[in-house]
């Protein structure tokens, strides 16, 4: 008995101490939601916990999330227990979690920020965020220095796709032989795509690119674009597509003008945003590439 | 054969609708026979190789669902079997779900051996617990639904688990018809040629075998492997349509519903109408689906909309399960001991449920191991532990009482929650309030969830109060509300963004939540529930004698069956804001308590509730625990507990 | 006055019609026997006077009132109706059975008082199953079974039985233990029964008043002895019947 109790004191002082190795006392904060946490990584300061960390290392690596950060379970169900196990000073959320806003405010204070709205571009917010956070953590220099360094990044990505304005992007993810899912202005990588001169070959919102998946063959009615695949297709669509007459006859795919993009987490931030304009930049001039 | 021409009106619009569709898209300029891609413009080999293809598919898949829902009815005498109620299509979702995540390589070789394998899964279970009550049909479809539903949520937890870059699974699930080319018309039309001969050859048996089994076999003829020949038929085609499309839902069920309607009566002519009729039904919807594309609506899969129908239809069909159950098929379990001291064995739970409830007070999963709560983290915890704990206790109580009302109300044992629609239409109205009220608070999920649940409620309750109605009656009246709501759910969450996913997490069901007004006031739901049982407690002994001799003793039956309805209701009601539509529990512990010998109505209702509230108990601890620090869905882990003990038990031999 | 007394009673199904303007008056204190050929609407008969089923056309009158200005409870304490197949009593005691016959009495909440537990005592003891009180009625033989639902409907305290077919799944010692219980319910007691028995020799055996139908409509109501009569029983059943006498001198009538 008096072993375990050792223990989890011990344990309690472990997940208390894992980031106390700054020189000035830095808030611990807990992040719920991706797009807080990755705003949160942007400005320097490591979440000590986050969610679904299992789920966010395998599909978005990057920004790499050290071991000693605690998994706090599912973004839909955190583990309440654990989370009050790692006295954060201030827990990362966004509205999509107002459902237990009053049970994680009975832990610590709640910085809850707003991302995506419908028929607004998110690239504003995620800068926003960075500002918002900054003053609520008490790092206003980290916010404005990162913000100054992502627009300049932003910047020079625009002049040196300069050249590929002449077409229309359209941002895709496949998910089967026959469907895929846009991401128009109001997502992400749409908003972003604007921001480095382009063009979208989709004009109408896409509800932050969690829209409806579409017929592949819609892009018929883009014929002029380049198509930008972001994350690899899945197996057994990347060999129906490899046979399909119809995709084959696409007008991007025969003057091969397809690119392909490695797997990004739409609904991220600044860290996000300045990956994406890299691969975005090394796809279009490393060329076009067969995905099927 | 007048009546036949009704169809053509049908067959009129779905050519129009398809027409109007091909026209948009490449004028007059039809494209040349034989298709010669490199020959054509893009508008004519979206025309040759898209819309043309999914106007082929739309006929065959339909044709085939129609063929797949004729032959089951045929071979189970049952008018409301088909591939979506006997549970054949959710198989078929899950081995698919299973497959793409577990072992996507399988999926390499395409999704036919996986869906078949998972729908071959599905029907077997089905059959043996039909086959221990002699194919009843009301007993078939309740445990059709019931393997559904369990298998969609294992599903959807999975799904859900796998965030939301399971793309393909979403599409799947709502069912598209889009084509890219000619290979999946081939291969359906392949299957279907093959289904359409094995029918043939199966016709001559089939008649003998409407006959009734012992008729049948009688003259000689060898009436399981007919049954399993048939089956094996419909399912492979039903198996080959989930494969190539994705869940087309009911359209079994209503094809052989018009075949009827124009009065097909023999097994011939219904098979050939069927399929006919189905066709046409999935033609005109995906007509519609592409007209409304073509006006820019949001694009809308076709399974979705089929889904839709399922609901009014079976509600539609319920008249004609008249007398079809055959008397003492659906008897329960003949518990032949009873506890001598029921109150002492009563007592007996609730002390072990009490101190179970302390020891999980105390003990719980840290980072690297367990530990006992020392003096101050004890503290910190027991607002966080005690409302959940009583919250999921109660919540199981109540769905334990429920069940047992429920089950002493209709006389059939597979009577439950799940099946009352209760459950169905308590998401519903949860799902409405997430996706209309812009930012909804605990409060507004509340009323949404209660408001679904009491009109779910309301449509039951009708029909229990109609004159006559067999207490089966109202439990395929519950499925087919459930039906209903699960269609519109899934029909919202392919449309879904974001919030499907806060609907998909509620689905499944967590404890997390439960604040102490919660908590107590679910605790009040479960007293006047309990209280309410005791009131009624004659009724409960006399009901499940039937109408006959409930009536012989004075008792309004319809008035006592509208009572009783309500009160499980709301005692569902109450639960599924907590555990979420599908937990199994409901089911469990009135069988267990019945197994214990708890045999008298308080006695039974009593025990179903310390053990459903013992489960439920039971459930939330492993749930937090098995993969800890990732909490699992309350209710799928109720259900993981529940499904394989449900199947044991209609396994075993009534008698 | 007469214990039911029907005027133009007619009962339809769908496309079908069961009983076709019945006008007749049963008569009170008796074991009445109802027979006739299968679908000749004697069980209809028997379960429209039992409440079970509505009457599409007609009236009945039930103890000089309507049958249907009966408050339930009123009209149980009244009348027994024993279904054709009695359900099973899944996991009851004889004694639990016999005192759900006291529903009509104590209703939902009432008290079961010490008068309800005579009636219960009496009833089980008068249909000779009070040394099978505690077994389960499940574990019962046929005979015991119907024995133990007739105590059932003595604990009701109800002066009108109504059995339909109660002898149909016995073998003939049972099924003549039992008949002869029912005719004892009657003589004994004063009470009335209305029997639906498909066995022409039973009804002659034990009834005093027999009542067939044949297709929806009586064609006799009278003593035992008009029914065994070979025109009569041809008129009844559609078939020649031969009417012998036995050494005792009472008949028994076999298909000619």
């Amino acid at each position: 008995m008096i072993q375990r109790r050792t223990f989890l004191t011990a344990a309690g002082i472990l997940l208390a101490a894992s980031s106390s190795g700054r020189a000035k006392p830095a808030p611990r904060l807990a992040a719920i939601d991706w797009a807080m946490m990755e705003t949160a990584i942007a400005l320097g300061h490591m979440p000590v916990a986050g969610a679904e960390l299992i789920r966010y290392r395998a599909d978005v690596e990057q920004p790499v999330i050290p071991q000693d950060v605690v998994d706090l379970g599912l973004r839909g169900s955190p583990n309440f227990e654990l989370l009050q196990l790692v006295r954060p000073d201030l827990i990362l959320s966004s509205p999509y979690y107002t459902q237990y806003r009053a049970r994680l405010e009975g832990i610590a204070p709640v910085l809850s920020l707003t991302f995506f709205v419908p028929g607004e571009p998110p690239l504003p917010r995620a800068f926003a965020a960075l500002a918002d956070m900054g003053h609520e953590i008490g790092d206003t220099a980290a916010a404005a220095r990162v913000a100054e360094a992502a627009d300049a990044a932003l910047d020079a990505a625009a002049a040196r796709l300069a050249p590929f304005r002449d077409r229309p992007v359209a941002l895709i993810d496949i998910g089967d032989a026959r469907h895929m899912r846009m991401f128009g202005f109001d997502s992400l990588f749409g908003s972003t795509l604007e921001r480095l001169g382009l063009t979208n070959a989709r004009s109408q919102p896409t509800a932050f690119g969690f829209m409806a998946p579409v017929p592949l063959e819609s892009l018929a009615d883009m014929p002029d674009a380049r198509v930008v695949v972001i994350g690899p297709p899945p197996l057994a669509a990347r060999r129906a597509l490899a046979r399909s007459v119809l995709w084959r006859a696409l007008p991007p795919v025969t003057q091969n003008r397809v690119h392909a993009l490695p797997g990004l987490n739409p609904f991220g931030a600044i860290p996000t945003v300045l990956r994406f304009a890299a691969e975005l930049e090394r796809a279009l001039t490393s060329g076009p590439t067969t995905i099927a | 054969m007048t009546r036949t021409l009704t169809l053509l009106p049908a067959l009129g619009a779905a050519v129009l609708l398809w027409l109007l569709a091909a026209h948009a898209l490449a004028g007059w300029h039809w494209p040349a026979l034989p298709f010669r891609p490199e020959a054509m413009t893009l508008d004519q080999i979206r025309l040759a190789f898209g819309l043309m293809p999914r106007g082929a598919i739309a006929l065959v898949a339909g044709a085939m669902l129609g063929l797949s829902g004729a032959i089951l009815q045929v071979v189970l005498r049952n008018p409301v079997a088909d591939p979506t109620t006997l549970g054949i299509q959710s198989g078929a979702q899950l081995a698919l779900v299973l497959g793409t995540v577990i072992a996507p390589g399988l999926m390499e070789y395409g999704r036919w051996p996986v869906a078949v394998t998972g729908a071959a899964a599905a029907s077997l279970l089905v059959m043996a617990i039909g086959a221990r009550r002699a194919f009843a049909p009301v007993t078939m479809v309740i445990a059709g639904m019931l393997v559904g539903m369990t298998a969609s949520a294992i599903a959807t937890a999975v799904t859900l688990s796998q965030g939301e870059y399971l793309l393909s699974l979403v599409i799947w699930n709502g069912g598209s018809l889009v084509q890219q080319d000619w290979s999946g018309v081939r291969a359906l039309a392949f299957v279907f040629a093959a289904g359409a001969l094995a029918a043939g050859l199966l016709l001559r048996p089939l008649r003998v075998l409407s006959l009734g089994a012992e008729g049948a076999r009688g003259l000689g003829l060898n009436v399981a492997a007919v049954r399993l020949l048939a089956v094996t038929v419909a399912l492979v085609l039903a198996a080959a349509v989930s494969a190539e499309v994705g869940l087309v839902a009911f359209v079994g069920l209503a094809g052989p519903a018009a075949a009827r309607a124009m009065g097909a009566s023999g097994s011939g002519r219904l098979m050939v109408l069927s399929a006919v009729a189905g066709a046409l039904l999935l033609s005109l919807s995906d007509g519609l689906v592409l007209t409304l594309a073509g006006l820019g609506a949001e694009s809308f899969p076709t399974g979705a909309l089929t889904g839709l129908i399922g609901g009014p239809l079976l509600i539609a069909l319920l008249p004609r399960l008249r007398g079809a159950t055959p008397p003492g098929e659906e008897r329960a379990e003949a518990s032949l001991r009873r506890a001598r001291r029921p109150y002492r064995l009563l007592g007996a739970i609730s002390a072990a449920i009490l101190l179970a409830g302390v020891v999980l007070l105390v003990i719980g999963r840290v980072p690297g191991g367990w530990a006992v709560l020392d003096r101050h983290s004890f503290a910190t915890f027991l607002p966080m532990r005690l409302p959940r704990l009583i919250g999921a206790t109660a919540a199981g109580a109540a769905l334990g009482m429920a069940g047992a009302i429920l089950q002493r109300l209709t006389a059939n044992p597979l009577a439950s929650p799940e099946v009352l629609g209760v459950s169905g239409g308590a998401a519903l109205g949860y799902a409405l309030a997430v996706f209309f009220v812009a930012v909804p608070g605990t409060g507004t999920l509340a009323v949404g969830t209660m408001t679904g649940g009491i009109a779910a409620l309301a449509v039951v309750a009708a029909f229990a109060q109609r004159r006559q109605m067999p207490p089966e009656r109202i439990l395929l009246a519950g499925i087919a509300v459930s039906a209903l709501a699960s269609a519109v759910l899934a029909a919202i969450m392919s449309v879904g963004d974001t919030r499907s996913f806060l609907v998909l997490a509620w689905l499944s069901g967590s404890a997390a939540m439960v604040t102490p007004a919660g908590a107590a006031g679910l605790c009040a739901v479960v007293a006047a529930v309990w209280a309410m049982a005791l009131g009624t407690r004659r009724w409960l002994g006399i009901l499940p004698l039937g109408d006959g001799v409930a009536g012989g003793l004075g008792l309004r039956t319809g008035g006592a069956r509208l009572a009783l309805v309500v009160v499980a209701g709301v005692a569902v009601g109450g639960a599924t804001i907590l555990v979420g539509p599908l937990s199994f529990v409901g089911l469990m512990a009135p069988h267990m308590a019945r197994r214990m010998g708890l045999v008298l109505p308080m006695d039974h209702v009593t025990g179903a509730a310390l053990i459903g509230g013992g489960l439920m108990l039971a459930a939330d601890f492993g749930a937090r625990m098995a993969g800890f620090p990732y909490e699992l869905p309350l209710g799928l882990f109720a259900s993981l507990i529940g499904a394989p003990w449900l199947i044991g038990l209609m396994m075993r031999r009534a008698r | 006055m007469s214990l039911f007394s029907l005027t133009g009673l007619t009962v339809d199904v769908p496309g079908r019609r069961l009983l076709d303007g019945l006008t007749l008056d049963v008569p009170k204190g008796q074991l009445i026997a109802l027979i006739g050929h299968n679908g000749s609407g004697k069980s209809t008969l028997l379960k429209t006077l039992a409440r079970q089923i509505a009457p599409s056309g007609g009236a009945i009158r039930f103890d000089g009132r309507p049958i249907g200005a009966w408050a339930a409870r009123d009209h149980a304490r009244r009348l027994a109706f024993m279904p054709q197949t009695t359900p099973p009593a899944d996991g009851m005691t004889v004694a639990e059975l016999v005192a759900l016959g006291r529903y009509p009495w104590h209703g939902a909440l009432g008290r079961f008082g010490p008068d309800d537990a005579r009636a219960v005592d009496r009833a089980l003891a008068e249909c000779g199953v009070a040394a099978l009180a505690e077994r389960l009625v499940d574990t019962l033989s046929g005979g015991e079974r119907q024995r133990a639902w007739l105590a059932m409907m003595v604990a009701q305290g109800a002066e009108t039985l109504l059995l339909d077919e109660p002898i149909s799944a016995l073998d003939i010692s049972h099924a003549v233990e039992v008949m002869s219980l029912v005719r004892d319910m009657c003589h004994s007691q004063r009470r009335s029964a209305l029997v639906v028995l498909h066995d022409v020799n039973m009804a002659a055996r034990y009834a005093d008043h027999v009542i067939a139908l044949r297709r929806g409509q009586v064609v006799m109501q009278g003593p035992p002895s008009d029914l065994m009569q070979p025109r009569m029983l041809e008129q009844i059943y559609g078939l020649p019947m031969q009417v012998m006498l036995r050494p005792d001198g009472t008949p028994v009538a076999v298909p000619a």
